[in-house]
């Protein structure tokens, strides 16, 4: 088992958390929603796996590289 | 095939047929490269040995070798031949597609490990020969560069003098120089592999680097393994060292074949144009929706420009590296052109140094080849915040403007939605002021200095802290500039050729390429920059 991080490629605000812990994603599953320089940036999964654990908030903000969640492979 | 110490050797006076047995005899020591031995190893780990590599990249039979009794040659009193170890680089000329080419690879059997390498190198026979011939060159590298035993056996160190260099460099100039990095790569080979136009290399076999994990460990006590540091993952994802990955070494050849196809043989050529049986007046009827209503939303670029282009093949390059930007090669009606395009999926499309750099670099490969720009333009700015500040992003943006503006290759842009700031003006800079600068607007196309959003608190700052209720007055004044940016307005002022039915942008993109031709037949004549990897 390993586990994949799911690090933020922009800096902006979570606006929209799709998944939950335990659930269990596909590659191309949309994971999260970053609101950045105005534009709804849609996350989708690289990995089929389980979200092991989500590190943000809705309204969050968030850097560039921070960890989102993390996805047990 | 071991050499025969009991073999009598061709010496002058002796009957030709004799000479040819002999040269049949040597090469094919020549073709026993490194032996047996170390061959499975080489198949062991998954690689095919630099022969086998130039076969499956050329048409079948085209192969002409060039120096293929090159090695170490030991004769006895009597003039046999009692050793022969070949030269570690097999080269030639061959044809891709029914094209030439120059062609050469590292011998990994021989040069990971003999002793008895002697000098055969692409600097003295292939990259003269790809130059005055005009016609491309391939590099297939698999080397370690400089080895200390060499040091030991010449008796002195010797002080470096990049005489080295000089002809791949000029190289860079005239003909499309295309690299397969085939495994671990490092020193002089790395950098051979990567003064190219075009580089690939294989997904968990394939490392460069200035040096390899044991002299990083020596020197700065960092311990990581050849890929982590190396490998696809840094140098493809993170770095952009290296341009494309391919999952096998049949795909890195294909990648090779397919970049060469978009390019004329020289800078000073227009590439072949090729029958591809699409219509140029197709209308890809799902162009109209694409972009979604809700300016918000994103959409798949990638898709966009497949609709547009000659049978739905777009050969990327840099895909994986500074996102924000597309870049690639495809065809219009038959004519082969550069297209840059936004992603808005990633980073919002915005330009940071990596996408600037990204741009200027396949500005210039597309101006230096002739090959005319198609853009599709979603640009919302420069990314903002210090992580983009910490990539120079303004600089490199305005790198990327001077490389535009330097250009002279004619593009044909499509505004299909945002063109905000300098970071747009890099696009609308290219080919002015001759060039045939045709700019089209799609109906969701929206433009201007800065966005309204951010535009208006900035500069309307002391109007709106002085109003009794400031956060509606700020949204009144920017209710009433939203009208302005309806891209009605500015067609009526002339910004761009039309607005268009984006069902259109086919048949008008073929149409310029086909205007374009003239031009780039006489930008053609012109001397050429060297593209700077």
């Amino acid at each position: 088992m390993a586990e994949h991080h799911v690090n933020s490629p922009m800096t902006g605000q979570i606006i929209e958390i799709s998944v939950e812990v335990g659930q269990s994603v596909s590659e191309g599953d949309l994971l999260i929603v970053i609101e950045s320089m105005k534009m709804e940036n849609e996350i989708f999964s690289e990995v089929n796996g389980t979200i092991t654990s989500i590190n943000v908030e809705e309204d969050q903000n968030v850097s560039e590289e921070n960890l989102l969640m993390t996805i047990e492979i | 095939m071991p050499i025969d110490p009991k073999r009598e050797t061709w010496k002058p006076g002796m009957p030709w047929e004799k000479a040819l047995e002999d040269i049949d005899y040597i090469t094919g020591l020549g073709k026993e490269m490194g032996g047996a031995e170390r061959i499975e190893r080489q198949h062991k780990g998954g690689r095919y040995t630099v022969r086998e590599r130039v076969d499956k990249i050329l048409d079948d039979g085209s192969f002409v070798e060039y120096g293929p009794m090159i090695g170490a040659a030991e004769y006895d009193d009597e003039g046999n031949l009692i050793e022969f170890s070949p030269g570690a680089y097999v080269m030639g000329l061959g044809e891709i597609d029914g094209r030439p080419v120059a062609i050469g690879g590292d011998d990994f059997t021989i040069s990971g490990g003999s002793p008895h390498n002697v000098r055969k190198h692409p600097t003295d026979f292939m990259q003269p020969l790809a130059s005055q011939y005009g016609i491309p060159y391939i590099q297939l590298v698999e080397g370690v560069g400089h080895s200390a035993k060499s040091d030991e056996a010449k008796g002195h160190m010797g002080l470096p003098d990049g005489g080295l260099w000089w002809r791949g460099i000029e190289l860079l100039k005239k003909v499309p120089v295309a690299a397969g990095i085939m495994g671990s790569v490092a020193g002089a080979p790395a950098a051979f592999a990567l003064m190219s136009h075009f580089t690939v290399m294989v997904k968990e076999q394939s490392q460069i680097f200035p040096s390899g994990p044991p002299v990083v460990k020596r020197a700065i006590g960092e311990d990581l393994d050849k890929e982590e540091l190396g490998g696809y993952k840094m140098h493809v994802h993170e770095s952009g060292q290296v341009d494309n990955v391919a999952d096998s070494e049949e795909e890195a050849f294909e990648q090779i074949k397919k970049f060469i196809s978009y390019l004329p043989n020289t800078t000073n050529d227009v590439a072949p144009r090729i029958d591809t049986g699409d219509p140029p007046d197709r209308r890809p009827e799902e162009l109209l929706n694409i972009i979604p209503p809700n300016r918000k939303r994103s959409y798949d670029p990638r898709k966009l420009i497949k609709l547009v282009v000659d049978n739905g093949e777009f050969f990327e390059m840099r895909r994986h590296w500074a996102g924000a930007l597309i870049t690639g090669f495809a065809r219009l009606d038959g004519y082969s052109v550069g297209v840059i395009g936004s992603d808005p999926m990633f980073m919002a499309g915005a330009m940071d140094g990596w996408a600037a750099e990204k741009y200027a670099h396949f500005v210039d490969l597309c101006d230096a080849f002739n090959l005319p720009v198609v853009i599709f333009l979603d640009m919302p700015g420069f990314m903002l915040g210090s992580h983009s500040e910490k990539k120079a992003t303004m600089r490199r943006g305005v790198r990327a403007l001077i490389a535009s503006a330097e250009a002279e290759v004619p593009k044909i842009e499509f505004n299909v939605r945002k063109a905000y700031g300098v970071a747009a003006d890099a696009a609308h800079s290219l080919g002015h002021p001759n060039g045939l600068n045709l700019r089209f607007g799609w109906p969701a196309g929206e433009w201007g200095g800065i966005p309204i959003e951010g535009g208006v608190a900035a500069a309307y700052r002391r109007e709106i802290e002085n109003a009794p209720d400031p956060e509606a007055h700020r949204l009144m004044i920017e209710e009433r500039l939203l009208k302005l940016r309806s891209p009605f307005r500015a067609a009526h002022k002339g910004d761009v050729v039309d607005l268009i039915d984006p069902r259109e942008t086919r048949r008008l993109a073929c149409t310029f390429v086909k205007l374009a031709q003239p031009m780039l037949e006489k930008l053609a004549q012109k001397p050429k920059r060297i593209v700077r990897p």
